[in-house]
């Protein structure tokens, strides 16, 4: 099942776990209803082209704050309180980068860290080609480097 | 350059490794977001499965008026056409058993599909038509309009002469920009410089001869009675213009041959003919 995946994916888009429940619920009641017309082999892709649709629509409703770490979470076991200052650290400049990043950039990104996606399969996922991705991912990264300190 | 992409390699690294030890906080696990789908799903009636149905309807609508449509055109417009050859006769049945026998070189078109709606045939040539009672039948040919109900008559159209006698019922004769002409069992209306003239007592039933295959003439010009044995026989006879309105009266049956009828003709007429080749022949004055 692509439910997982596609949840994951508007996750990356949104930085909301709620948003991402709801439109990937919503994405699978669509293709549904939709299930006589949809052939398999272009299932997968339809489900990724409603999810991105209803996330648009749903962004253009309510703005919200772009606020990954919320639900983003790291297991802060056996560390040191060394350790946990630096990462704390390095996640609030995370953070910061993140909200400032353009959507398309900042989807690519997550999608290729947290979600470890290669490149094809983005370029499959968004839409896009894999020039554009690799574009997007450079974007970021350079902007990113200037958040953390590395410019 | 170089040093930017060093840059980059290692934050790509460090990237990764950040990314790699965190994990979405989901507040529903997946097993229970699915479970909450799938009694969305099975809520929603199977109402929306018959999306296909519409389609199909549809489909099926667009093919059945495109059906009823070809079929109203090939009603419509599909025209049969029955030819008799030189020397051949034919009968010809309509779907409500009307019957026509055409004589030899006529030409009949009509609409069979359409036929429960309008009895109506086009004629070129001779023909007799022995009609069912029904609805309007009308004959059309060049140079006019026969209406009848049931009934029989008879209908010679060839070239400028239009002549139709009448054996049972009524029929009703127009000709352009004529008065129509009602002819009752026995009677003939031909026409003659333009005008539909109405012969009453007429022998028709020599007129309809050729349905038995007798041909009977009564001061007819020896022109038409060589034009008809061409006709019967499928030849060519050949005639000196002045012997054209020379009339003829007699009557022959067509089991003679062609040579035999041209002999009777040519010695009551006191001409000859000579044979000048197979199937062609050339009547000429006595020398």
């Amino acid at each position: 099942m692509h439910f997982g995946a596609i949840r994951n994916y508007v996750f990356h888009r949104s930085g909301n776990t709620d948003v991402a429940t709801d439109i990937a619920q919503e994405t699978f009641l669509k293709i549904w209803e939709k299930q006589h017309s949809v052939r398999p082999e272009t299932a997968k892709g339809l489900l990724y082209k409603i999810a991105g649709d209803l996330f648009v629509s749903h962004y253009r409703r309510e703005k919200r704050s772009f606020n990954f770490f919320i639900h983003f979470v790291f297991d802060e076991e056996g560390r040191t309180p060394e350790d946990m200052l630096a990462f704390e650290q390095l996640k609030a400049n995370y953070k910061k980068a993140l909200e400032k990043l353009p959507e398309k950039q900042r989807t690519v990104f997550l999608m290729s860290r947290a979600e470890n996606l290669k490149y094809t399969e983005i370029a499959e996922i968004l839409g896009i080609s894999v020039k554009a991705v690799e574009k997007r991912m450079n974007y970021a990264l350079k902007h990113l480097r200037t958040f953390l300190n590395y410019g | 350059m170089n040093d930017k992409n060093l840059h980059n390699n290692h934050l790509e690294e460090e990237s990764t490794a950040f990314f790699s030890k965190g994990r979405i906080n989901w507040e529903k696990p997946e097993a229970a977001v699915w479970a909450e789908l799938s009694e969305k799903i099975s809520a929603k009636p199977s109402g929306k499965k018959v999306g296909l149905f519409p389609q199909i309807i549809q489909y099926a609508a667009a093919a059945v008026i495109f059906l009823a449509v070809t079929l109203g055109a090939v009603t419509f417009f599909y025209q049969k056409t029955v030819v008799s050859l030189p020397g051949g006769h034919l009968t010809v049945r309509f779907p409500d058993k009307s019957v026509v026998r055409l004589n030899a070189e006529s030409k009949i078109k009509y609409r069979p599909l359409k036929w429960n709606l309008e009895r109506k045939v086009f004629l070129e040539g001779e023909a007799f038509f022995e009609v069912e009672k029904g609805k309007n039948f009308s004959v059309v040919s060049e140079k006019g309009i026969t209406e009848v109900l049931g009934t029989s008559f008879n209908i010679y159209a060839r070239d400028e002469k239009y002549s139709v006698a009448c054996l049972t019922g009524r029929v009703k004769v127009t000709s352009d920009e004529e008065k129509p002409v009602v002819l009752e069992p026995g009677s003939k209306a031909e026409l003659e410089n333009g005008q539909l003239v109405l012969q009453k007592n007429h022998n028709v039933e020599n007129i309809i001869s050729w349905t038995n295959n007798q041909f009977f003439f009564a001061g007819t010009p020896l022109k038409e009675v060589i034009d008809e044995i061409e006709r019967q026989y499928g030849v060519t006879i050949k005639i000196e213009e002045k012997l054209d309105n020379r009339n003829f009266a007699g009557n022959f049956p067509k089991k003679y041959n062609v040579e035999e009828v041209l002999d009777f003709v040519c010695t009551a007429m006191q001409i000859n003919f000579v044979k000048q080749s197979e199937n062609v022949f050339l009547v000429v004055e006595n020398s």
